[in-house]
């Protein structure tokens, strides 16, 4: 014991007593002590409030009360944690007894007290409170923690289950310990568990190991869990130490992320084709009227029941097939120009039946049923008819030996693919599902991940790999989406969705709960890289009333801000988006509007933009992820500021 | 009336384009003028007389959109075939516009099919 000085409460009604023990402690070699009297129980109570002692040494005799009143009182009502050591004048078993239940720290024979002895006394207490303490907190932590923390004996029966396990797994403690621990693991998990187990046992601990817990309901969990063992004073293992870690909702995101990054990549590399066919299809075009044009010519010179009559004609089929590839690998460019039209489903697979029927073999029997009152949808009538024909020549493909061939439509109501996730912002509207299925030979689901990516083909030296690419990006455009289901040998059905397309005057998304929203008829400018959430936000600001105006990078913020030729009240903007950011974007539109209103969405934390200087004083952020409520109620709260 | 009696004006930047429209079209007996740009048409038109232009969207030197108003104040009763690209419906912008095309074809073009146009617009009777 060194450096600062312990400081001792004397709790002592002689004073000669008390300067006796001063005497004894002046001769501690190591360290110092402080000793400082208190004279009957009264003012030991009050110095104690003090809260400056390290120590107390209580005589047994405190006038009308005893030092047990004191250490009563102290420790029990007091809560004091400084340790407290008793003096009496004779030795007294039972008394010591008594004070030790009492919390005592030590109980001393004044007529046998020397320094050693004092100051071995003292030395200890302080030490094994101060153990105490950290035992404690630890067990507070262990108590307390979100994680589960479970000890179990050598057998696997539970011994403790703290308050993190009871929530997790929804037992109580008492309805836990003392039972096998095997009702927390998944049945079909068991063995791989007991394996973990006896390598535990065996004296391995086995970290950050990803499993399904069982809770009370019987719903299961994703848990990461570490295996430790508990060993005694002689290393020997009696048992093991369980921590799990509840990793649902880690889970749900990264499967949300994994989906959401698998179709990036592929409208990525759909758009990266279509700008390649964009590149090339002007000259690619100007090839094919040549050879296609000389063809021509050289056909009326030859009879038309020569073999070269025969043979130029080939030529000319395979320049219209040319042709029509690069028509089709524009579409992943969106650079073929469209007409959206109201179109409904059942009229444009009826009038394409007999086509279908002249495709498909007379073993494949044709069946459409139709979806009665079915809701027109926003399309290009070409497009869709595309994206029926390719879908029924796949299912014929996948039928060689004939089977059934069924195209289904009928309406729905869910969210939009794009609204999932705010389910408590849009309501489930209406829309129109097309399926088309067959029983011919499927897919597994290796074949299932890539069916969507261009050139990708099963039909080895006959298929072009571009056939549900082209479906996959039409649907797109047209704000729609695509499943597929198959099983090997029975079949497979490909499900269409599209919003149904709406009379102008109705509002095209309803409100949850519209009356609690804050509307407005401002004029909003939304610029966003993201496609989705760009379209999110359009949607969920005009769905309370208000112009919308998009733009997906700041250069063309830039442009649609200087081309509109009304007020534009607020401008809310993405922060960080390639060549020229939210804040770049901000500045140039406030050159000429300055009375423009800024929100910016950032998906970084607002002291980071501030200290990039993103971010000046008065100027609103809305962080990601966020909720499409608060959004809505910030460009209200905002738009209203003076 | 015969092909013979009426002169077509093809105009496309690409040369191998404006060959195979010259031959195919003096096969069938018509004249044939060819011009590369739009410019070069509008000398040509000083030159002579023609019947029927068929010419590509873009081009360089001038190009149709600065080609058309030209051709509205000078030629209107020029009838105007268009080759694109681009997969739109051009033409009812064309006719709003008050410009004389009369049709918009896609490109890959088919000779079959521009030889169709040229008889309707003409008012050749097939043989």
């Amino acid at each position: 014991m060194s450096g600062k000085a312990v400081r001792v409460l004397v709790v002592e009604d002689n004073l000669e007593d008390f300067e006796i023990l001063r005497i004894l402690f002046s001769k501690v070699k190591h360290g110092r002590y402080e000793l400082e009297n208190a004279i009957g129980l009264p003012e030991a109570l009050e110095k104690l409030r003090l809260n400056k002692h390290d120590a107390f040494l209580v005589d047994y005799k405190l006038g009308a009360d005893s030092g047990m009143d004191f250490l009563r009182l102290a420790i029990q009502q007091e809560k004091c944690q400084s340790p407290i050591i008793l003096l009496t004048g004779f030795n007294d078993y039972e008394l010591d007894i008594e004070a030790m239940n009492l919390g005592a720290a030590d109980f001393l024979n004044k007529n046998k007290l020397d320094t050693d002895v004092l100051e071995r006394s003292v030395r200890y207490a302080l030490d094994r409170k101060k153990a105490e303490e950290l035992q404690s907190q630890l067990a507070v932590i262990l108590l307390q923690t979100a994680d589960a923390v479970i000890g179990m004996d050598e057998h696997g029966k539970v011994t403790s289950f703290n308050r993190g396990a009871e929530k997790m797994l929804g037992y109580e403690a008492d309805e836990i310990v003392g039972q096998s621990a095997t009702r927390l693991t998944l049945p079909e998990l068991i063995d791989e568990a007991k394996l973990v187990w006896e390598r535990t046992v065996n004296g391995e601990a086995n970290s950050n190991y990803e499993t399904l817990w069982v809770k009370k309901t019987g719903e299961h969990i994703d848990v990461e869990i570490t295996l430790s063992p508990i060993r005694n004073a002689k290393e020997r293992i009696i048992g093991v130490s369980v921590i799990g870690r509840d990793i649902t909702s880690r889970k749900q995101v990264l499967a949300t992320l994994q989906k959401q990054e698998e179709q990036l990549r592929l409208s990525q590399k759909m758009d990266a084709i279509g700008r390649l066919a964009g590149g090339v299809a002007h000259d690619f075009n100007n090839l094919l009227s040549v050879i296609g044009g000389n063809v021509e010519f050289l056909l009326d010179s030859v009879p038309k029941d020569s073999p070269e009559n025969e043979e130029l004609n080939e030529v000319q089929k395979a320049v219209r097939q040319g042709a029509e590839l690069t028509k089709q690998l524009l579409v992943f460019g969106k650079k073929q120009v469209s007409q959206p039209q109201a179109l409904n489903l059942n009229e444009v697979s009826q009038d394409m039946n007999k086509m279908f029927k002249r495709l498909i073999d007379a073993q494949i029997d044709l069946s459409i049923i139709q979806g009665k009152d079915l809701k027109p949808i926003q399309a290009d009538l070409g497009q869709i008819q595309q994206v029926l024909l390719n879908l029924v020549l796949n299912a014929r493909d996948a039928m060689p030996r004939g089977g059934r061939l069924l195209i289904e439509t009928k309406n729905v109501t869910e969210v939009g693919d794009l609204e999932k996730g705010f389910e408590n912002f849009f309501a489930p509207q209406t829309r129109v599902r097309l399926n088309v299925t067959d029983t011919g030979m499927g897919m597994t689901p290796e074949i299932q991940a890539h069916i969507f990516e261009p050139f990708f083909t099963t039909k080895e030296g006959k298929g072009t790999g571009l056939g549900l690419a082209t479906v996959y990006a039409i649907v797109k455009n047209w704000e729609g989406s695509i499943l597929v289901h198959s099983i090997p040998n029975i079949g497979t059905t490909f499900s269409l969705t599209f919003p149904a397309y709406e009379a102008e005057d109705k509002p095209q998304v309803k409100a949850k709960q519209q009356s609690l929203i804050p509307m407005g008829h401002e004029t909003i400018l939304v610029t966003e890289d993201e496609d989705g959430v760009r379209k999110v936000l359009v949607r969920a600001l005009e769905k309370q009333g208000y112009k919308v105006l998009q733009a997906e990078n700041g250069q063309e913020g830039v442009r649609k801000a200087a081309g509109y030729s009304e007020k534009i009240d607020l401008l809310l903007t993405d922060t960080v988006m390639p060549k020229m950011n939210g804040k770049e974007l901000a500045d140039e539109v406030k050159k000429f509007r300055p009375k423009i209103k800024v929100i910016f969405i950032s998906g970084y934390a607002q002291e980071i933009l501030s200290q990039q200087g993103m971010l000046d004083a008065g100027i609103h952020l809305i962080q990601k992820p966020f909720d499409l409520d608060f959004m809505v109620r910030e460009v209200r709260r905002v738009l209203d500021e003076k | 009336m015969k092909c013979s009696d009426f002169t077509i004006m093809f105009a496309d930047d690409n040369e191998q384009i404006r060959k195979i429209y010259e031959k195919n079209f003096l096969k069938e007996g018509y004249k044939v003028v060819l011009a590369e740009h739009g410019a070069r048409a509008l000398a040509e038109l000083k030159e002579q007389k023609v019947d029927l232009l068929v010419t590509d969207m873009e081009m360089p030197g001038m190009n149709t959109l600065e080609l058309f108003p030209i051709l509205k104040k000078d030629y209107p009763k020029l009838p105007v075939i268009v080759v694109t690209g681009h997969y739109v419906n051009l033409l009812e912008d064309f006719i709003a516009k008050g410009f004389a095309v009369k049709a918009v074809i896609n490109k890959p073009v088919s000779v079959g099919e521009l030889k169709e146009w040229a008889r309707k617009i003409l008012k050749i009777d097939n043989l």
